[in-house]
């Protein structure tokens, strides 16, 4: 039934110590004395509260109930009915315009504090969320830092045995066994002891090389090819193992699974997103790291080659070289995969190096050419043809 | 017609016995069993837009049932979570029920769909609220046991035990208390009542439920 003023009054309410249960619905009546109350059922009553006996306000529920308590008793009188209020002040007495006053007066401070909440909060949105984001890389990174080295090498299988790499050339492949002898020069030098470096050469045109967590790497024959020297191929390793040393595959994943814990925090419960906080740590060891990571590695890979005696100069020299190649070559995914400042990335290798103490160089003792001439000749015809291009 | 809450309170159940010409409105999927002289007939909650409202933001059926007793007949209507079933006899006032409490009323009653507004919606008590309004009895269920409480100024209810309350009372969502015991005590947020009026409370919360279910999935 809707509370509807009628010429008998409103729809409403009374709450009184003296009813049964405390309350009753009942039929409202303004008057210019007073507030009728006619209440049904079985406490059938009238009862007059005096304007003079009334504060006047308004909340409930919905915010629209009007509340006339009695300052004499424990009587209160509830409306919700549409006109009540309007009918109210219409009467104009003294004493309820006061109460209205007040009522103005309190909607005012409420918008005023709503307006304040709503502005805090989008502050604290603005400047606190990026804030837990970046938190929470913070401690995903202290995290992994935390974790025994065993992690990275089950991680680094079980992505292994899930990323289709391609043919392996065999173990007595001089290709193969030359990266081998890097990995083992270097290797000595390693910032993070307890990895299992092991490398493979697999026959794929692309100029590409890339490192799982643990210290499993790959290394393809479009690289090799490219490559003009042992030294700037033991550049890309040192580089590879760099980011197997610096764990930041491990990174990766932490940081993806901790936005998922932060976003976890906030829903409450997200058991779905534990599982795809799952799929994502397969999908990002394949995926490129970041600009940070990639010269964080760039740097750690030039610390390794200076301490096992190879000149860093390499690294720079076969950035430019890709640098060159990919002017020529645009829509081939290469070893950077983040595109802009292969330049850059050069120079501050040659910056580091400069800072470095003078040191003796001893280059790989390898017949590169040779190498590379048997790479090229295994190779299908398809990259016999890249590589011819890349002579040119 | 006479109706019974049967089982209570772990697996409380609606015994409806109907004469010819009663009627009776229950939330769909609610019958569990029937006399053939009743029938039924769905039809949308509250009209097609009114319907799709209650559905997408209310947590309540898209449909209702009408059972309308040609002879002399019963139905037993029932609810999906085990618990308590109460019953509200309306004398022209109005109910707030929380999403999924309804379960039946008599056809005089009205059901309708208000704003419970943002502090509702973060306090985990929803976004809207069903509202029933008129004369007549209404059923709504809970989980677990219904407990009610007549509140004078202030009190304090955990979010997802709120199961109805009076238009009187306002519905503040806030903290269960500092910031620290809000994040450990394991209470979050609170719903805090004002005013004057009664409420209605579940002994157990799904959310309740579902966490502790979800700490033992992977275990």
């Amino acid at each position: 039934m809707e509370l509807m003023p009628s010429s008998g009054g409103y729809e409403g309410g009374i709450f009184s110590g003296d009813l049964p249960g405390g309350r009753a619905t009942a039929r409202l009546d303004l008057r210019t004395d007073g507030v009728r109350i006619a209440i049904a059922g079985s406490a059938a009553q009238e009862r007059l509260i005096r304007w003079e006996d009334v504060s006047v306000d308004v909340g409930g529920a919905s915010g629209r109930m009007v509340f006339l308590r009695s300052r004499l008793s424990d009587e209160v009188v509830f409306c919700e009915a549409p006109g009540f209020l309007d009918d109210l002040q219409r009467l104009g007495h003294p004493s309820l315009m006061e109460s209205f006053r007040e009522m103005t007066d309190l909607r005012a401070r409420r918008r005023r504090s709503t307006i304040l909440a709503l502005g805090s909060l989008f502050l604290g949105c603005v400047i606190l969320l990026p804030a837990l984001y970046y938190g929470l890389l913070g401690a995903a990174k202290l995290a992994v830092k935390s974790l025994p080295v065993s992690v990275d090498r089950s991680i680094g299988q079980m992505a292994s045995q899930s990323i289709p790499i391609g043919q392996g050339l065999p173990k007595d492949h001089p290709a193969q066994k030359f990266v081998v002898q890097v990995v083992e020069r270097l290797k000595p030098y390693a910032a993070l002891q307890g990895l299992d470096f092991q490398v493979r050469v697999v026959d794929d045109p692309q100029p590409n090389a890339f490192a799982l967590p643990g210290g499993q790497m790959v290394v393809y024959t479009g690289l090799l090819q490219l490559a003009r020297s042992a030294d700037q191929v033991a550049g890309v390793l040192a580089h590879e193992m760099a980011h197997a040393t610096l764990r930041h595959g491990l990174m990766r994943i932490g940081q993806s699974m901790g936005v998922i814990a932060a976003v976890q925090l906030l829903m409450g419960d997200a058991a779905g997103l534990v599982a795809l906080g799952a799929q994502l740590a397969q999908q990002s060891v394949l995926t490129s790291y970041s600009r940070v990571a990639e010269r964080e590695a760039d740097l750690e890979g030039a610390r390794m080659l200076h301490e096992a005696g190879i000149d860093p100069e390499a690294m720079a020299e076969f950035f430019l070289l890709i640098h060159q190649e990919r002017g020529d070559m645009p829509k081939i995914p290469t070893w950077i995969s983040t595109h802009p400042g292969d330049e850059d990335r050069a120079e501050s290798i040659r910056r580091f190096k400069a800072s470095l103490p003078p040191k003796t160089y001893k280059p790989m003792d390898v017949d590169y050419e040779s190498i590379r001439k048997k790479v090229i000749g295994d190779s299908s015809p398809d990259s016999e043809e890249n590589s011819e291009e890349t002579k040119e | 017609m006479d109706v019974q809450i049967r089982n209570r309170p772990s697996f409380a159940h609606l015994m409806v016995r109907m004469n010819p010409g009663d009627r009776m409105v229950a939330e769909a999927g609610a019958m569990a069993s029937m006399d053939p002289s009743v029938s039924m007939h769905a039809r949308w909650n509250g009209g097609f837009f009114g319907a799709i409202a209650r559905r997408v933001v209310g947590g309540e059926s898209l449909f209702v049932n009408d059972f309308i007793a040609t002879a002399p007949g019963h139905i037993v209507l029932t609810q999906p979570v085990p618990g308590d079933i109460a019953c509200v006899d309306l004398q022209g006032q109005s109910l707030f029920l929380q999403p999924g409490a309804f379960l039946a009323c008599e056809p005089t009653v009205r059901l309708s769909v208000s704003w419970a507004g943002f502090a509702s919606w973060i306090g985990a008590e929803g976004l809207f609220r069903l509202k029933v309004q008129g004369v007549g009895r209404v059923w709504f269920g809970a989980y677990g046991a219904i407990f009610s409480r007549e509140v004078d100024g202030h009190y304090v209810v955990d979010s997802g035990h709120l199961v109805a309350y009076d238009p009187t009372l306002s519905l503040h969502v806030g903290a269960s208390g500092g910031i620290f015991s809000t994040l450990m005590g394991g209470e979050g947020l609170v719903s805090r009542m004002r005013g004057r009026g009664r409420i209605y409370l579940q002994s157990r919360s799904l959310t309740g439920l579902a966490a502790w279910t979800n700490s033992h999935l992977y275990a």
